[in-house]
């Protein structure tokens, strides 16, 4: 396969992902800061969209430009319309190795976000807006799955998909400990520390697996140690070290990880999570997922030179 | 028989980090019937992929892929070169009347197209057609390398040799308004004439032998050659006012200098850039064979 | 049979002064289109709209588009249209345009071959240098070059009309690239799945295996000692207008479509970069233009193409498909002498006719000019583009007196030709509901390798959808046609 050609696949993977994290954590976000324990808080969860989607903005915003600035705007290059729009551009190009399904569920969306009536996204369908993205965005991810070779053109885009989720994790778990820190700052109550968790493991759709796994109410501790170590959850950072490694190993057409491969890479990263302790990671908390995040980046980065310059 | 050594020093610097070079540099001397290349070395401050490729006619060119990122790219070259004693007028020549009718054949021209073509007005050797009583006509009863040298010592006279006062892309009109040029001014002058009175004509880039005093040395040099029926291509350097001899070392010809640019590059960022080069010619102390 | 039992063909009626490739001069219905006309008889005009949104929707959910593109690069894909009724060409005429295809494909490629080595044609005066040398299309760079199986125009596609006397004439030669294949064959598989009955019975010549007889044609032209070539198609980028094209070609015929950046050049060979590392290139069937194929050597602003390149096909080590410098033989100018070329060369008489064409430069053509400008197209040998083309027959007596004013100045600049009618055909017109006579052309599309050569049978028919109108290009209104050329 061209190099470009698994660019184009990797990146497309990256953007559905990404588009599929900043609906989810646009929607749980605001829908739960209409109930929030203290009602001054509107502000500070739309400030907290804004950084998870890691766009800095020094004046405060008005609500309506915040939500357009994540969801419609053609000025943010991670809005969820950008997002689309690049994935949509990086398969238009390789149309002849993908399937017609997975091409055409892609353009769906495209069309879905491009034809969105931004008066009613501002006022009334943020909910409908975010809900249909994400099933439109799962719809996508079930193509890949079921109507493509599981060859290297599927392992580029799962690839790309799996960096980007345990990227957009780690990010989320981030901006939930600002936020979480900003309001200890303010004197509030803990309560308001359990209910960040909460719309944290919303945010992942890993509420409900969460409480079933400890049979309680969560902990700041179990919420972490569940997003980071439960190789059985998805959408935690370990299970997606394990595809990630999974998806190089086949890349690599089974032989063995050179030392310093991107396949070694990972394999390293992943033992190390996998016999880490949470009382280890709680040490030094902050610094240990920046640490994580850059982890990634390098990855990253091996990818890059290994299979999109030669 | 001469033997040369000539050192080629470029210095490209850039505004920013380069990320991606690709170079043609048009600085190999030729290697051909006057001329033998028998040493070169080539040197880089970034790591590179470099090979020769042959042109398909008489000429190197030499390819340079950086593999790192660089905001300035150094090449030094070190070429070794015999030269052969040249002669222009021991070649053989034909009667003058012959010489003249040549021209005239449809053979002639279709095998000269190429350095016949009066070209575009914006073209680096294109003169307008009305411009020919200006300048020393043929005449049929003086030889042709003769009415060469007429033309050549006319320029001469006309032209004053003045560096800086010109750059790459100065057209020969241009040229003959100032009155002043540089060694590739003077060729692209030549040509056009040359070429407009039925004479093929190519332009020549190379190296010129330093220590004698020349105009061009130091730098890269150009003249012409100019084919004549019977003789073959005759080198004639105007600006030096002189015969090309064994102190001129090709390197290639074309049209205009536009075939011949020492350095073009594809480059991935970068921003501005300047770029400037030095030439060292010295002539190997003759020892025991 | 007659054209009034169909219900559909009741507004139809030819115009006497024009060739109606359906009917004979008496109205009746030319042989070779009597099954075709009596399956449509049976349709009515219901059916005949219904047909023509079921091909659309095929065409669409086939991808079948060409992009047109604004701000923003959000292009909007659309259909090129596609009329449902075909052309069809009895067997015995496309034995004749198949030969003189084939016959004037050679002759070129012998021409391009002199041009750019030994130039005989012109050193023997058949050509007129002049010509040849100021053509924009010559390249000093292919100068020497004899590429594999001394082959240059691979691909040629030649446009054809059909002049109201009924015979065919060559309207102009394209041998850079010409695109068009891949309509012939979405043409084909739209009409089989609606009208599946009527090309069961027809028995029509295959033109599927097109994509298989690209790729043998490619491969044969391969650099000496290659034993498994590595084909590519190089596209300038979904941005282009025949990206479909390029897409469609490479897929079928299971190879690589790059883009310039996906190539680069070591040593004078041409790698492309996969994720498994550099892998070696072949023969590059190259949609790019000459200009902007190698930044080193052409336009040094290309960001298309791949530094080098060039180079590395002097040297041998890549085959470029067609090879730079064809455009030369398809010049406006080049194309007058194409009969003495072709008599030069393979010492035959041309099979298909050029349009007669006078040089103004000589007396007795002249004078034919002067005499008779109301009923001839004249036109500038070097202009391009439809530049300073007169028609005779709207200019006002002043303006003739003009145009005679302007050739006396510089008689060796014009040509002049009779004005060309094309030939019509029933068209199926959206607005009316109706088949209606519509001008058509024909591109007839020649492949040439080393000991191969093809000829597609039957090739693009393009039809100006406009009444009246004689441009048939798609930026025009023009659509197409499937071409059948009977077994």
């Amino acid at each position: 396969m061209l190099s470009r050609i698994a660019n184009n696949l990797f990146w497309a993977g990256r953007y559905i992902e990404r588009a599929e994290h900043t609906a989810r954590y646009l929607q749980v976000n605001y829908f739960s800061a209409l109930d929030a324990p203290i009602s001054v808080q509107r502000n500070f969860v739309l400030d907290s969209i804004l950084r998870m989607n890691g766009y800095n903005q020094i004046t405060p915003l008005e609500e309506g430009q915040v939500l357009l600035t994540v969801a419609l705007s053609d000025e943010n290059p991670n809005s969820i319309i950008q997002t689309i729009r690049n994935a949509r551009q990086n398969t238009r190009g390789s149309r002849d190795i993908l399937s017609s399904e997975l091409w055409e569920a892609i353009n769906k969306t495209y069309h879905f976000v491009t034809n969105y009536n931004v008066e009613q996204f501002k006022h009334t369908h943020l909910f409908d807006f975010t809900q249909s993205l994400t099933e439109l965005v799962s719809s996508i991810k079930g193509k890949i799955d079921s109507t493509l070779l599981h060859n290297e053109a599927w392992a580029m885009i799962k690839l790309g998909l799996y960096i980007e989720r345990a990227y957009q994790i780690l990010n989320a778990i981030l901006t939930k400990l600002d936020d979480i820190e900003h309001l200890r700052d303010t004197g509030d109550a803990p309560s308001m520390v359990s209910y960040q968790l909460a719309t944290l493991l919303r945010g992942l759709e890993a509420f409900d697996m969460s409480r079933q796994h400890y049979k309680r109410a969560l902990t700041g501790t179990d919420a972490l140690e569940f997003l980071l170590f439960n190789e059985q959850f998805p959408r935690s950072v370990l299970a997606c070290l394990s595809k990630i490694e999974n998806q190089l190993s086949l890349l690599n057409e089974g032989s063995s990880a050179k030392q310093d491969s991107s396949e070694f890479l990972a394999g390293k990263f992943y033992c190390e999570l996998k016999y880490m302790t949470i009382d280890e990671v709680e040490a030094n908390l902050r610094g240990y997922l920046q640490q994580a995040r850059d982890h990634i980046f390098v990855l990253c980065e091996k990818v890059d030179e290994e299979y999109f310059t030669h | 028989m001469s033997e040369y050594h000539v050192s080629y020093h470029a210095v490209n610097s850039y505004e920013h980090q380069v990320t991606g070079a690709f170079f043609r540099f048009i600085i190999v001397p030729a290697d051909n019937e006057f001329q033998k290349l028998i040493k070169m070395k080539l040197r880089s401050n970034v790591p590179v992929t470099w090979w020769i490729s042959e042109r398909v006619k008489d000429g190197k060119e030499l390819y340079v892929r950086a593999n790192k990122p660089f905001t300035e790219f150094i090449l030094d070259l070190e070429t070794r070169i015999i030269i052969n004693q040249v002669n222009p007028f021991n070649r053989p020549i034909l009667p003058r009347e012959i010489q003249w009718k040549t021209l005239e054949t449809t053979e002639w021209k279709v095998e000269n197209a190429y350095f016949l073509q009066a070209g575009h007005p914006k073209d680096r050797s294109y003169i307008p057609p009305e411009w020919m009583d200006k300048f020393p006509a043929p005449n049929t009863q003086q030889g042709m390398l003769d009415h060469l040298i007429t033309l050549r010592e006319f320029l001469f006279s006309k032209i004053k040799f003045c560096p800086e006062s010109t750059d790459v892309h100065t057209k020969a009109i241009e040229t003959y308004q100032l009155k002043a040029g540089v060694c590739q001014d003077f060729a692209h002058l030549y040509s056009a004439i040359a070429r407009r009175q039925g004479i093929p004509t190519r332009y020549v880039c190379g190296y010129l032998c330093q220590g004698k005093n020349y105009k061009g040395a130091g730098q890269l040099h150009a003249w012409v050659e100019c084919h004549v029926p019977g003789s073959g291509w005759i080198g004639i350097d105007p600006s030096n006012n002189l015969m090309a001899d064994n102190h001129h070392i090709k390197i290639a010809h074309g049209v205009d200098y536009g075939d011949c640019a020492p350095i073009k590059g594809v480059i991935l960022n970068g921003g501005d850039h300047t770029s400037e080069h030095t030439v060292f010619v010295h002539q190997a102390q003759s020892a025991q064979q | 049979m007659n054209v009034e039992d169909s219900p559909l063909f009741s507004h139809y009626s030819s115009v006497a002064s024009l060739f109606d490739e359906y009917l004979d001069p008496s109205a009746e219905v030319r042989d070779h289109y009597i099954m075709l006309s009596e399956h449509f008889a049976n349709l009515t005009t219901e059916d005949l709209n219904r047909l023509n949104e079921e091909a659309k929707i095929v065409f669409f959910n086939e991808g079948v588009t060409f992009a047109v593109y604004s701000d923003k690069n959000v292009g909007t894909e659309k259909i090129f249209p596609f009329d449902l009724m075909p052309r069809i060409i009895s067997r015995k005429e496309w034995d004749v345009i198949e030969k003189g295809a084939l016959q004037r494909t050679r002759a070129i490629n012998l021409f391009l071959k002199d041009i750019y080595n030994e130039r005989n044609i012109l050193k023997d005066g058949v050509v007129p240098h002049e010509l040849v040398f100021s053509s924009k299309n010559l390249t000093r760079h292919m100068d020497g070059i004899v590429p594999p199986g001394e082959v240059y125009t691979h691909i040629s596609g030649i446009d054809l009309i059909r002049h109201s006397d009924g015979d065919y004439y060559v309207l102009e030669d394209n041998v850079r690239c010409p695109s068009g294949a891949s309509y012939v064959l979405a043409n084909r598989n739209t009409l089989k799945k609606v009208l599946p009955k009527l090309f069961d019975q027809c028995q029509v010549q295959l033109v599927n295996d097109y994509p298989e007889q690209l790729l043998t044609m490619l491969q044969t032209v391969a650099p000496e000692n290659v034993d498994d070539p590595n084909c590519v198609v190089l596209t300038p980028g979904i941005y282009n207008s025949a990206y479909f094209e390029h897409s469609f070609l490479a897929q079928h015929m299971g190879v690589d479509l790059v883009e310039g950046r996906d190539l680069f050049v070591e040593n004078d060979f041409v790698y492309m970069k996969t994720i498994h590392g550099p892998k070696k290139v072949d023969v590059i069937y190259r949609r790019i233009d000459d200009d902007f194929l190698d930044p080193m050597v052409f336009r040094p602003d290309s960001i298309l193409g791949t530094p080098g390149l060039i180079n590395a096909y002097k040297a041998g080590n890549v085959t470029l498909v067609n090879a730079p410098g064809t455009g030369v033989a398809d010049d406006k100018a080049i194309y007058t002498y194409m009969p003495e070329i072709i008599r030069y060369y393979l010492n035959e008489e041309p099979i298909l006719k050029n349009v007669t064409t006078y040089r103004c430069e000589k007396d007795d053509d002249f004078e034919y000019v002067l005499a008779n400008i109301d009923k001839l197209v004249i036109k500038p040998v070097d202009e391009s583009g439809g530049y300073g083309i007169q028609i005779g027959n709207t200019l006002s007596p002043a303006e003739i007196e003009e145009v005679k004013k302007m050739i006396s100045e510089d008689r060796r600049k014009y040509i002049a030709q009779p004005i060309m009618s094309l030939s019509v055909h029933p068209t199926f017109i959206e607005e009316t509901g109706n088949l209606e006579p519509r001008h058509i052309d024909l591109r007839i599309f020649t492949l040439l390798g080393r000991d191969f050569e093809h000829v597609v049978p039957g090739g693009l028919t393009r039809v100006a959808l406009r009444r009246g109108n004689l441009v048939v290009n798609s930026s025009q209104g023009g659509g197409s046609k499937d071409s059948w050329v009977l077994a």
